[in-house]
């Protein structure tokens, strides 16, 4: 029981590391600046 | 103080965790609408005396006070690092009840999540302390339920609330009566006394906003909530995200699967809420009405904009995410249910259990690394270039201050990593600053997308923005009472009104004096602030009323020794 039950909880913790550590880093830079052109309309982003 | 030990120690952590480069770096945060500077200037408009709408009211006035006394960057710091731990104290005090680790997985979820990730991305550092005190007004209900004459600390949470934010001072009435309130009716006139006393702090300046023209149109369907991925807007907003603005949006929240568990994850705390003892109705409705509240701008917008239309003032709750407050406060009770319940079933041939509990202490973190360390580097700290000082010395007290580039109030400084913040000018200057704070939406219309703008506010602005406009801007200006310009250099080209005498020249920014080619009019009125007698009258008394209500409150918290009784 205790092996199956560390499996799910091992299997569940992995997978959202991964998703979210990828998912985290491919955006990392999405948001850092905003172009000079895009000021007037910046609220809309 | 020991039984505190872990708590202090989980948020301790996480505000660590999260606050790291502001806490040990030198200068500040400066992005969206979170601008501290070294020197708050004071104004009128920081306790609602100018006629505008009061979005930051008093709060400002209190920064203003604040940095007075001590570097603007320490109380950057000490603000944001007291809100997290007031938090995580906080919520841990709600759930007391129950076994460290419990308290541990409610101080991670309340202090980890996107709703917390988004507010402190967009730069509403007060909203955000408006949340971290709302597990003081849960406490403070709870002990109101038991003895509806035990007043002071609901008084106290509420006044406090009021502080943060007209958002945060209204959620907290709302947390209090949904958790507060019984069938004694004069508990519940007690309530509305102490909320209409506690939010007179901004709803009389709301109220005698005379000067400023605000407008509902379009602003519920442009801030409503939106759907950060392909789950959808409820699903967002279930697992406490779907802010309107999508850029600061992080890229965990636009994984279909990472929203879908953390749905799951809000699943299970509401189902182990469900599960649990007394009181558990009221936690669901309160959790029920909050996310009603985020999702009522998205399914119907006409009907808000009709209300909106009847009560201009309803414009101050167009932001419907922030409402979803309430629920982070819920969600975080349930998580320490669920974190008891899994402890209720481990035996000896499951110990293995004791992964899951860990799992529901950690779940938040793992759901959204990207909040850890200044969202990731998200947050770089900025300062000010010895250029702003400079030009701040030049302007007086009695003056009119233009600043351009006009079109927008947000700027991206390149000493600022060019990052969008709302322009720091009204809080570095002295005398009257106007910018442009015109706001395009961009709403999405079937296939395409139509833009919506919210004019200016205040009429000043629009005189100023037509000033601008004719052939000599610098007479027209003047015209107006305004004696300087300031053009903030590096973003857009900027064409200086010709006509005036350039008293700074940087290479951030210019100073103009209007004054040095002709007379600049004396006429109060037309830039600068009408404060009438009554206004003055009415708007100092309500501040007096609601600071009597905190420290009567606080007084007899402290007299009756009660703190420590009513903890349990």
């Amino acid at each position: 029981m205790n092996i199956i039950i560390a499996t799910i909880v091992g299997a569940l913790a992995s997978t959202t590391v991964l998703i979210a550590g990828v998912n985290a880093v491919q955006n990392g830079d999405s948001q850092q600046s905003v172009s000079s052109e895009q000021l007037s309309s910046y609220s809309d982003q | 103080m020991k039984r505190h030990a872990p708590d202090l120690a989980v948020t301790g952590l996480v505000a660590l965790v999260v606050l790291g480069p502001l806490l040990i770096g030198s200068g500040f945060w400066i992005v969206g609408d979170m601008v501290f500077v070294p020197d708050q200037q004071w104004r009128p408009a920081w306790l609602g005396l100018d006629g505008s709408l009061p979005r930051a009211v008093p709060m400002d006035a209190l920064v203003s006070v604040a940095t007075a006394v001590l570097p603007g960057a320490l109380v950057q710091k000490l603000l944001l690092l007291g809100g997290f731990l007031a938090g995580g104290l906080g919520i841990a005090r709600v759930v007391g009840d129950r076994a460290w680790f419990a308290r541990a997985a409610a101080i991670t979820l309340f202090c980890w999540n996107p709703w917390v990730y988004e507010r402190l991305l967009i730069g509403q550092w007060a909203i955000l302390l408006g949340y971290f005190v709302l597990p003081w007004v849960a406490v403070a209900a709870r002990r109101l339920r038991r003895d509806a004459t035990d007043w002071s600390p609901a008084a106290v949470a509420l006044v406090l609330s009021a502080i943060c934010s007209p958002s945060s001072g209204l959620m907290a009435v709302g947390v209090l009566a949904v958790l507060g309130l019984g069938r004694d009716r004069r508990a519940w006139w007690r309530l509305a006394v102490m909320a209409l006393v506690a939010n007179l702090t901004w709803l009389v300046p709301a109220v005698t906003a005379d000067s400023a023209r605000i407008t509902t149109e379009g602003v519920f369907e442009g801030f409503a909530a939106r759907a950060e991925s392909g789950a959808g807007t409820l699903a967002s907003l279930l697992s406490l995200g779907g802010i309107w603005k999508t850029s600061i949006v992080p890229g965990e929240r636009e994984a279909v699967l990472l929203v879908l568990l953390s749905c799951a994850l809000s699943v299970v705390a509401l189902r182990a809420l469900w599960g649990s003892g007394s009181g558990r109705a009221r936690w669901l409705v309160l959790g029920g009405l909050s996310l009603a509240l985020a999702f009522l701008p998205v399914i119907a917008p006409d009907l808000m904009e009709a209300a909106g239309s009847a009560v201009p003032q309803l414009a101050l709750l167009r932001d419907s995410h922030r409402f979803l407050a309430p629920l982070g406060l819920v969600l975080a009770v349930g998580m320490a249910q669920t974190a008891t319940d899994l402890r209720a079933r481990i035996t000896p041939e499951t110990t293995a259990l004791w992964s899951s509990v860990a799992l529901a202490v950690i779940a938040p973190v793992l759901l959204l690394p990207s909040l850890a360390w200044g969202a990731a580097g998200e947050l770089e700290t900025s300062s000010y270039p010895q250029e702003w000082s400079d030009v701040a010395a030049l302007v007086g007290d009695d003056e009119a201050t233009v600043v351009l580039p006009w079109g927008s109030a947000y700027r991206s400084f390149d000493w600022n990593h060019r990052r969008a913040v709302l322009d720091p000018a009204p809080r570095f200057l002295r005398g009257t600053v106007l910018i442009d704070d015109t706001v395009r939406i961009e709403v999405s219309e079937g296939s395409g997308s139509e833009t919506v703008i919210v004019p200016p506010e205040d009429p000043r602005v629009v005189a100023v923005g037509t000033a601008l406009a004719e052939e000599d801007p610098a007479a027209a200006l003047r015209a107006l009472g305004v004696r300087w310009v300031l053009a903030e250099q590096g973003m857009v080209a900027i064409t200086l009104p010709s006509g005036g005498e350039v008293v700074h020249e940087g290479d951030r920014l210019t100073l103009v004096d209007l004054a040095a080619a002709g007379p600049v009019a004396d006429d109060p009125s037309v830039v600068r602030p009408d404060i009438t007698v009554r206004r003055r009258i009415f708007v100092i008394s309500g501040h007096g009323l609601a600071i009597l209500l905190l420290l009567v409150g606080a007084t007899w918290i402290l007299r009756s020794g009660s703190n420590e009784r009513h903890t349990a």
